[in-house]
């Protein structure tokens, strides 16, 4: 045995609440795997979920968790994170939460590279619900609410984060766990927003409706989909049409993380606010002017540069 | 002194015999079999341990983390599929 699995998990909370052959179980093991790997402390990590199966793993992990609204989870993860920079803040959630009801969040914590790991638990329907299609719901296959097939178009959720900014995008599959693992590792590594969509099998309300309640079946229907990175490069684009690619599909190391220029920032405005306290009271050394450039001064000051003069006047 | 165990383990009370571990294992070790005695009714089982090298596809598949599997070069003392005590370390 590798991983203690239980010292993360809530042990009387077992056996999980999934069905049968349910992706969410393997994917909840890959990143605690991950976590172990990394050696990070339970109460250094904070995982948080709006609403739906994949969003229940809060219940079983035995860090700070928190199950939030649907499809907001980001932005709840997104705050913790700015109030708690050094804790590592994690979102697990389905298609239906995080791209279909909360995708505006998901857009934004792209664009800001706030440092939350997304786990996108991408089953192609809304399971806790009874199987609605969602929007990355492949056209033709049945759902609840598409009794003779969708007809929508569907949304690449990795090229919709990598167009909004995101710093690390990934795609991972269930069915192939070694490889998640490490996707997720570099993930939770990376410093910025990262996204891992993960394609795994809901064979109760997915599978059923189109002839897959195998979980195995399924697995190798959603594999017919995928084709890895390397593999992708020797593909023509006539062959990749319809075809989702696996690995990482974007890092970019130079994005400032969104925590670490506010810091910067807030040290800044300290330091202009002080200068210009001491520069009322007639207290200003040599060694202020090493503390902040006359430029950014200019810059970081609210108001006017002759407001505090004025009201120190006035006392 | 190698210990008592068999290489791959299932927990009964955890496995809701979806048949992943089935269909990965290389080795066919692993069955689903019908047993009124667990709380879903089916579960998989291991059937012929002796052929198992340890890869760990199944603990690493299973979604219900009932299945473990030793590590490699830890020697196990178990009964293989025709009742005989056999002992084995990869
Ligand atoms: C505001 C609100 N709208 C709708 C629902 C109903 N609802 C619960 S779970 C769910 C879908 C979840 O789907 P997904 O995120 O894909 O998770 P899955 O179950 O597939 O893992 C919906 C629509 C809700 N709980 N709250
Ligand atoms: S409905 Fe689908 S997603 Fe939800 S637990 Fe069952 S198999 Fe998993
Ligand atoms: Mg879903």
């Amino acid at each position: 045995m590798a991983v203690d699995y239980t010292k993360y998990l809530r042990m009387d909370k077992m056996p999980l609440y999934w069905c049968p052959g349910c992706g969410d179980g393997i994917v909840l093991k890959c990143y605690l795997e991950a976590i172990d790997e990394l050696g990070w402390g339970k109460d250094d990590c904070a995982m948080v979920s709006g609403i739906g199966c994949a969003a229940r793993v809060t219940g079983y992990v035995d860090f700070h968790t928190l199950h939030t609204i649907h499809g907001r989870a980001i932005a709840v993860a997104a705050g913790i994170k700015m109030s708690h920079p050094d804790k590592h803040v994690f979102v697990f959630g389905g298609d239906g939460d995080i791209v279909h009801i909360g995708g505006n969040h998901l857009l934004h914590a792209c664009r800001r590279n706030v440092d939350v790991t997304v786990v996108l638990i991408n089953n192609w329907i809304y399971g806790m619900t009874g199987g609605q299609h969602s929007c990355t719901t492949p056209p033709g296959a049945k759902a609840s609410t598409a009794p003779r097939g969708t007809f929508e178009p569907t949304i690449d959720v990795c090229q919709m984060a990598i167009g909004a900014g995101a710093g690390y995008v990934a795609r991972g599959f269930a069915g192939d766990p070694t490889r998640l693992k490490k996707l997720i590792k570099e993930g939770l590594e990376y410093k910025g927003f990262s996204l891992i969509d993960v394609f795994s099998p809901c064979p109760i309300n997915f599978g059923r409706r189109n002839k897959l309640g195998d979980p195995a079946k399924l697995l190798e229907h959603m594999k017919s989909f995928l084709v890895s990175s390397a593999k992708a490069k020797r593909m023509s684009e006539e062959e990749l049409k319809g075809k989702f690619v696996m690995g990482v599909l974007h890092k970019d190391t130079e994005k400032p993380e969104l925590t670490a220029s506010y810091k910067g920032l807030i040290e800044k405005a300290q330091a202009s606010d002080e200068y210009w306290a001491k520069y009322v009271k007639g207290t200003l050394t040599e060694d202020d002017k090493d503390k902040i450039t006359r430029e950014e001064l200019k810059k970081l000051y609210p108001y006017d540069v002759e407001t505090p003069l004025k009201e120190w006047k006035k006392l | 002194m190698a210990k008592k165990r068999m290489p791959v383990e299932v927990n009964y009370d955890l496995c809701k015999g979806c048949g992943l571990c089935v269909h990965v294992c290389p080795k066919n070790v692993l069955e689903m079999v019908e047993d009124l005695h667990v709380w879903m009714g089916t579960t998989a089982k291991v059937m012929r341990p002796e052929d198992c090298i340890r890869c760990k596809m199944c603990e690493d598949i299973c979604p219900d983390f009932s299945i473990t599997v030793e590590d490699i070069g830890v020697e196990l003392t178990f009964e293989d599929s025709k009742g005989n005590l056999i002992t084995k370390s990869k």
